[in-house]
């Protein structure tokens, strides 16, 4: 292999134009498909950590047909019980209808969805009281934070009263004033900037239901024993016809839609690489011609087609290399730096960059498997050249 | 052995029965005017074609029904080729010019390169052997070529006008360096042009004209003086 590396290494960097374009065009393609991965892939875990924070903690505990009624305080101590549980915290979905007369006229707004919260151990299970931008949280029945978007509509501040009606379960209308305390928004606009927060006794009061919950949000000091509650919880309560879900079981069908669009920009990451593989064909084409004499020269002396072909896959092999060692080396120096960035696109979703050192390198050696294979064609048209005929060339 | 070019109406019969035959340690010529078939018998002897009549023998290897690795093989250990535009490769030193054969062989580089620098002594460019091999002189380029040929010690070295592109000093310099060889090493060497008599004193000289062998001289060499 000694002669043949050192030929291959020779005739490579002689045309140094030709061979720093080949390393360029793999490392662009590799750097293009860690940066698809690490951007898009940084935004599903955005998503991701955002819809944990404020709407499903780490397991995500409902019915899979109607309500909890009063086991929902048991089946919250029973999950408070294990050490790696941080808290559980109960919620009450419904929807209203708003107005106010903030601006001098009359402002509704139809169908918001509401969230009840328990205001005393929500802060426990999620960041939504972080989002309050303008005022504050939840203290007590009567109070009502409302989405930076909802308030845009009515027209609300801090400070503003508006009338909030909901259908309760006789289905009539439940009217109730409250105190606007709070303006809720969030860079990613996944809290709760389009909905409206109030305590969960004020929606089950409005809603006439009594002591029920809709789902019970468990944030755990420790999210690697997710499977494990998870478990437990339903071998635990089998008969109760529990949904438990771990966050990204939760945001599954939230992220579904992303991780197409993740697959598809890959692909086209990776038809990238290939494209660089067919420059990294006709460049070498190129150089095979530009050696021509050589190869002649070579022949002449006695080298077989095996090794001429050998000297030229082992110029793809040192072509991929260089490349994959540069994109290993570019791709961890861009992860680390969005990582410590804390990338945000205009303003909004902080992207949570997760650098894989496994992906980046699978990656990379993509770009050496690929620098051989471009290499096969032109070593096999070298090694058939006859050497009377490659000699003759200038 | 016969060599025909193309098929049908539209051949050429480059080689006509030619045979001869080369004894160890012999210089021979062989002479003709340009288109006379000499290179063509040059690359059929050094295997870089096939006749198509006829055989060929190589230090008793029966060369014409090899395949394609077992004659690369062949010319790798057992011939060693100078051409007339010398033919090194530029991207190499005069020194890895040299040992370039000895490490097709598979011999280690660092004995290989000892013996492509005494080599290269031998030939009197020992000051040269770092150098990159297209910064010398054309003289000096035709003898790193002459190293490069001996240095497997082949059975057969074949010259393809060896002094064609060099002035008429370094001529006379580089064949009194293969006649030296020849008899120093009994080194066997055919070479081929159309200018016989800058050659002087050689074993045979085979005169080819419109491919067939014309005729073929074997002399007597004087004894080298004591």
């Amino acid at each position: 292999m000694g002669y043949r590396l050192t030929l291959a290494l020779r005739l490579l960097t002689k045309k140094k134009g030709n061979f720093v374009a080949t390393v360029s065009a793999l490392m662009i393609g590799i750097m293009v498909i860690l940066f698809n991965s690490l951007i898009f892939n940084g935004v599903a875990q955005g998503i991701l950590r955002d819809l944990g924070d404020y709407q499903f903690g780490d397991i995500l505990v409902s019915k899979n047909e109607g309500t909890f009624g009063t086991d929902s305080l048991q089946v919250i101590s029973y999950v408070e019980s294990f050490p790696y549980v941080q808290a559980a915290a109960p919620r009450l979905a419904s929807i209203a209808w708003m107005n106010s007369t903030g601006g001098f006229a009359l402002n509704e707004v139809d169908k918001v969805p509401v969230v009840g919260v328990d205001p005393q151990r929500d802060p426990s299970v999620s960041l939504l009281y972080q989002t309050v931008a303008k005022g504050r949280f939840l203290k007590s029945d009567g109070e009502i934070v409302l989405g930076a978007n909802v308030a845009s509509d009515l027209q609300a501040v801090a400070g503003s009263r508006i009338d909030v009606k909901m259908i309760n379960s006789r289905g009539e209308d439940s009217v109730k004033k409250f105190a606007v305390v709070g303006i809720s928004s969030s860079p990613g606009g996944l809290a709760f900037d389009d909905l409206a927060v109030m305590t969960i006794d004020d929606v089950r009061g409005m809603t006439t239901r009594p002591g029920q919950t809709g789902q019970i949000l468990v944030t755990l000091a420790d999210p690697s024993y997710g499977q494990d509650l998870k478990s437990r919880l339903e071998k635990a309560y089998a008969q109760k016809n529990l949904n438990v879900q771990t966050l990204e079981e939760a945001g599954e069908e939230t992220l579904t839609g992303i991780r197409s669009g993740i697959a598809f920009i890959n692909l086209v990451g990776y038809f990238g690489l290939l494209s660089a593989s067919f420059a990294i064909v006709t460049i070498m084409i190129l150089m095979v011609s530009s050696k021509t004499r050589d190869i002649g020269i070579l022949k002449a002396l006695g080298t077989s087609k095996h090794d001429i072909m050998v000297i030229f896959i082992l110029q793809g092999l040192v072509i991929g290399s260089i490349a994959a060692a540069s994109g290993f080396a570019a791709g961890t120096a861009l992860a680390l730096y969005l990582q410590s960035a804390e990338f945000s696109f205009g303003g909004g979703l902080e992207l949570e960059i997760v650098y894989d050192p496994l992906f980046t390198l699978t990656s990379s050696l993509f770009a050496v498997v690929l620098g051989v294979a471009a290499a096969v064609y032109p070593a096999y048209r070298a090694s058939g050249l006859e050497p009377v005929d490659a000699m003759r060339h200038s | 052995m016969s060599k025909r070019y193309g098929e049908g109406d539209a051949s050429t019969l480059a080689l006509q029965r030619v045979n001869f035959e080369v004894y160890h340690g012999e210089f021979v010529l062989i002479v003709g005017q340009s288109g006379s078939g000499k290179s063509t018998l040059l690359n059929m002897i050094g295997l870089l074609d096939r006749p198509t009549f006829g055989t060929i023998s190589i230090d008793g290897v029966e060369a014409t029904g090899l395949s394609d690795s077992e004659r690369s093989e062949l010319r790798r250990n057992k011939i060693g080729f100078i051409f007339q535009s010398y033919n090194l490769l530029s991207d190499l030193s005069v020194v890895e010019n040299v040992m370039l054969p000895l490490l097709m062989t598979g011999q280690p580089a660092g004995g290989a390169k000892d013996r492509a620098e005494r080599l290269l002594g031998h030939v009197g460019l020992r000051a040269q052997v770092n150098k990159q091999a297209n910064q010398l002189s054309g003289g000096q380029m035709q003898r790193v070529a002459i190293a490069r040929a001996l240095i497997n010690r082949p059975a057969l070295v074949l010259g393809d006008e060896p002094t064609g592109n060099l002035d008429s000093k370094s001529s006379q310099d580089v064949i009194a360096l293969m006649k030296n060889l020849n008899r120093r090493l009994n080194q066997t060497f055919v070479v081929i042009t159309h200018s016989r008599e800058i050659f002087g004193d050689v074993d045979k000289v085979i005169t080819i004209k419109d491919g067939m062998v014309e005729n073929i001289e074997s002399f007597a060499r004087p004894a080298p003086p004591a």
